[in-house]
């Protein structure tokens, strides 16, 4: 009998140790075959001498968001920000912050001409070619720019392009809806151009994980939501460096973007060895990788990450107790140390400042003076007086403040909260996730104040536009107004035929005087890279691709040593 | 038994039917979608609003529903995951090993050291080594995983540098994730143990078998533990079973490309198919790993298999003259 019981247990443990190690052991397989794609770069060719000096290096970067969907025209992600650009080539690249059209470097365009201030006639380069061998004509151009409309993640695209043709073999003529600040720039800065014969045939699987880009480095793994690798295309098709975008560099043989989304995970990877250099380190973390003075500790470089966002605070105009009431949206602004909010989402003393318009300060277009005007400065006086004036002498009554749930907002909004109740007004804090939060905003019946996060690329009036103009929005604009005059004023400032330092400093001053919406602070967090990385490029959009890092001369990965 | 087992695997399908049907209706209500996310944050409201045409979400409920199911049924797919574009099926398969790798390594680690300690606990009750035990097993269901794994982290990663922070590189990087996502199932199988095996050391067959002179060692290993284990099976099989739907905090502290850390994504993300997929995954998991625990009951307790058998067998029985359990 127990020799018969021992016999089964003896039985089942093996069974379940064959079903594991099965399970284990093919997954594990499977697991390669699904997610990595494994590809050789096509040439076996010999490495220059300029090279020579570069051969061998790695680069392990670590991101603090997901990797994101990498097909051609795939959604936006910080991700997909940081790796596209190595993997796919646009008409011309865009080198820090708001290049005006003849400013941009070109990638698969030889030559651009601005015919008018909506038109523009581009000449492609003959020789340009896919890591699949496709070549690369104006046809396959405008089949990528109407690929990145259908594909629907490209909205801003689709409002800014009237059309785009062919107008020879290795020729296209765009043409814009109109003459917005920065449209000419976007159009020819943001597609990716790829194959149709590629890309139309391709399965789903391959877009996103076989990619035939142009680009400079081909993707040879992807895991979703862990990490991407890059391995550099041997048989890049802009031979002659002197022509390459600042985005085409081939520092690396590899690249491997690691996604890390606890803040500190990133910090322990790269105090650990395991990461070359990190985006998002907070302000709260610095202090292991930054002295006192700002200046590195001893075996780093600390960059700041000054990528043009900015919190910001709107009031509901339209469906609150703020609603045509100047007064009393002055006096709340007046009755916030923004300084001190800024404070309060750990930030440093160092790592930002308060604004002084609704927009960041390194927009191209800011005007200086701007820094130099009272804007709503924390005046707790003047802050009733107005409430009295708007009707609300002792304040007494309640808003909801609406914002996108996370730690440190909401330390900064409780700080907030507390400058509202010194001046009488009960706030009632409503954190809420992202989706959540992208849902409610459009919804005037959810909040009477919200909390959000805004960002230009290039100009002022991009983030003006992002916000007020009434034919982006149902209900008026993202924070509900219905202004003709603000609107007449934002669409002279906005276009490139009309705009002036005065008409944008009419339309600061409108809504400075206003108040339906104030630009709060704009902080920034760290790279941290090895001291071998000793600078860190940033291009149009505020975004670092880590082949363009540039390194010293014994630059050794750390994944390498 | 092959005709339960068939009974248990068909029964599935109205569940994993009306699990699909329950959570594409949960995140139909639930706010927020995936549009402003694939757009980002500078997409205005009318750019929003035409992606969400276009990708059909402000069809009715009924027809996106009809979609869904038609897409699951007809074509056996979950459909595209929204952000990372990929085939939500695909991505499944591709990091179902690695939530098991973690989950089989764990529930061993647990078990091993788990029932051990509840079994020298519950046989020196209310000693010295009982009150060790317990105090122990208290310290490890007090403490959340992800400050164990942060602290494991700190400790071995970046004090002594023996062990990788995160990632999944090499078996190495499954060391600290499987410690940190045991130990409070070390500490709940040993809690479990030796509540279970006080209750069977006092039976009276246990008592005969010591009275017999049956060495003490082969009353709790064959008499008393075998007794003892069904309780233990149960919660051993639904840790499992949880654990293979994905450990949401191990994985993402540590980046282990698993189930948990793409479900969690996915819910923050609204990105719809992916979670509809991942849920309907866990809960067929979830079903066969609680079949496999009542295969495991037959195994270790006759009355059981005796009613997992057919009629039929036991008609045969009857005839051979073999008594029949009830």
């Amino acid at each position: 009998m127990r020799r018969r019981t021992w016999k089964r247990w003896g039985s089942l443990f093996v069974a379940t140790g064959v079903a594991v190690s099965l399970l284990v052991g093919c997954g594990g397989n499977t697991a390669e075959t699904q997610t990595t794609t494994t590809k050789s770069t096509k040439s076996e060719g010999g490495v220059s001498g300029d090279s020579a000096v570069q051969k061998n290096r790695n680069l392990t970067f670590a991101i603090s968001s997901d990797n994101g969907d990498l097909s051609p025209f795939g959604g936006d992600s910080g991700g997909r920000h940081h790796t596209y650009r190595m993997i796919y080539n646009c008409l011309c690249a865009s080198y820090g912050l708001g290049q005006s059209v003849d400013q941009l470097q070109g990638q698969i365009a030889k030559s651009w001409t601005v015919v008018d201030s909506k038109t523009v006639d581009v000449e492609l380069y003959d020789y340009v070619k896919d890591n699949q061998d496709n070549m690369i004509k104006a046809s396959d151009v405008v089949y990528s720019y109407k690929q990145a409309i259908a594909s629907g993640t490209m909205e801003k695209l689709n409002g800014y392009l009237e059309d785009i043709v062919a107008t020879g073999e290795y020729t296209v003529r765009i043409t814009l809806t109109g003459s917005s600040k920065g449209a000419m720039e976007w159009c020819l800065v943001t597609v990716p151009i790829v194959s149709e014969a590629w890309f139309s045939t391709a399965s789903d699987a391959d877009k996103t994980n076989n990619p035939a880009g142009t680009g400079a480095y081909v993707l040879t793994g992807n895991v979703s939501g862990t990490h991407t690798i890059l391995t550099k295309n041997e048989d890049y098709w802009q031979k002659d460096e002197s022509l390459r975008s600042y985005y085409d560099a081939q520092t690396f043989e590899t690249i491997t973007i690691n996604v890390q989304k606890e803040s500190s995970m990133r910090v322990i990877a790269l105090e650990n060895g395991e990461i070359d250099i990190s985006q998002n380190i907070l302000s709260s973390d610095i202090a292991a990788f930054m002295n006192e003075d700002s200046t590195p500790v001893d075996g780093w470089n600390v960059f700041p990450d000054e990528n043009g966002r900015m919190t910001v605070l709107m009031f509901n105009n339209d469906n609150s107790v703020f609603a045509d009431n100047k007064e009393l949206r002055q006096a709340v602004l007046y009755a916030i140390d923004f300084d001190g909010v800024r404070l309060g989402y750990g930030n440093s003393a160092f790592n930002g400042s308060i604004c002084h318009d609704f927009s960041p300060d390194i927009a191209s277009d800011y005007i200086e003076s701007w820094k130099e005007e009272d804007y709503y400065g924390y005046d707790l006086e003047k802050a009733k007086s107005l409430m009295t004036q708007a009707g609300y002498p002792d304040g007494k009554f309640s808003v909801k403040l609406m914002y996108q749930n996370s730690t440190t907002a909401t330390a900064g909004m409780t700080v907030l909260q507390s400058y509202l109740a010194e001046a009488g007004i009960n706030c009632e804090l409503m954190p809420v996730d992202q989706a959540l939060f992208n849902s409610y905003k459009y919804d005037d019946t959810k909040w009477d104040i919200i909390v959000d996060s805004k960002s230009t690329s290039d100009y002022v009036t991009s983030v003006w536009e992002n916000v007020f103009d009434t034919k982006a929005f149902q209900n008026g604009s993202a924070c509900f107004t219905h202004d003709d005059k603000l609107q007449e004023l934002l669409e002279t400032a906005a276009n490139t035929e009309t705009t002036s330092e005065q008409a944008l400093q009419e339309f600061h001053d409108y809504l400075k005087e206003q108040a339906y919406a104030i630009g709060m602070f704009w902080n920034y967090t760290y790279y941290v890279a090895q001291d071998g990385i000793v600078e860190i490029p940033q291009d149009g959009f505020g975004n670092v691709t880590p082949a363009t890092l540039k390194v010293a001369d014994d630059y050794v990965s750390v994944t390498d040593r | 038994m092959g005709k339960y087992i068939l009974k248990r695997v068909l029964l599935m399908i109205p569940i994993l039917l009306g699990v699909s049907i329950l959570i594409f209706t949960l995140m139909f209500f639930v706010p927020g979608d995936p549009c402003e996310i694939i757009l980002g944050a500078a997409a205005t409201e009318k750019q929003v609003e035409d992606l969400r045409q276009q990708m059909g979400l402000n069809d009715p409920y009924i027809i996106r529903l009809g979609n869904f199911l038609r897409e699951l049924v007809v074509h056996r797919s979950f459909g595209n995951s929204y952000i990372f574009g990929t085939d939500v099926g695909v991505e499944l398969l591709a990091r179902f090993p690695k939530t098991l790798r973690l989950a089989v390594f764990s529930i061993l680690l647990s078990m091993i050291i788990g029932i051990p300690l509840g079994i020298n606990a519950a046989i020196h009750a209310n000693k010295v080594q009982d009150r060790v035990s317990m105090f122990i097993s208290m310290i490890g269901v007090s403490m959340p995983n992800f400050w164990l794994a942060l602290m494991l982290v700190l400790l071995f990663s970046l004090k002594l540098h023996w062990l990788p922070s995160s990632g999944d590189k090499g078996w190495n990087y499954y060391i600290l994730p499987v410690l940190a996502n045991a130990l409070g199932g070390i500490a709940g199988i040993a809690r479990l143990t030796r509540s279970s095996m006080l209750e069977v050391i006092r039976a009276d067959y246990v008592t005969t078998a010591r009275a017999k002179g049956v060495s003490e060692r082969n009353v709790i290993w064959s008499h008393a533990l075998p007794n003892a284990l069904i309780p233990i099976i149960t919660i051993c099989g639904g840790r499992f079973g949880g654990q293979l739907g994905g450990t949401m905090v191990i994985e993402t502290i540590f980046s282990i490309p698993g189930i948990g850390s793409y479900l969690i994504n996915s819910i923050n993300n609204r990105d719809y198919n992916a979670v509809q997929g991942s849920v309907l995954y866990i809960a067929f998991t979830f079903g066969i790993v609680m079949l496999l625990v009542d295969l495991i009951y037959a195994y270790v307790d006759p009355r059981i298999k005796a009613q997992y058998e057919g009629q039929s067998k036991k008609r045969m029985k009857k005839d051979k003259g073999v008594p029949v359990d009830a």
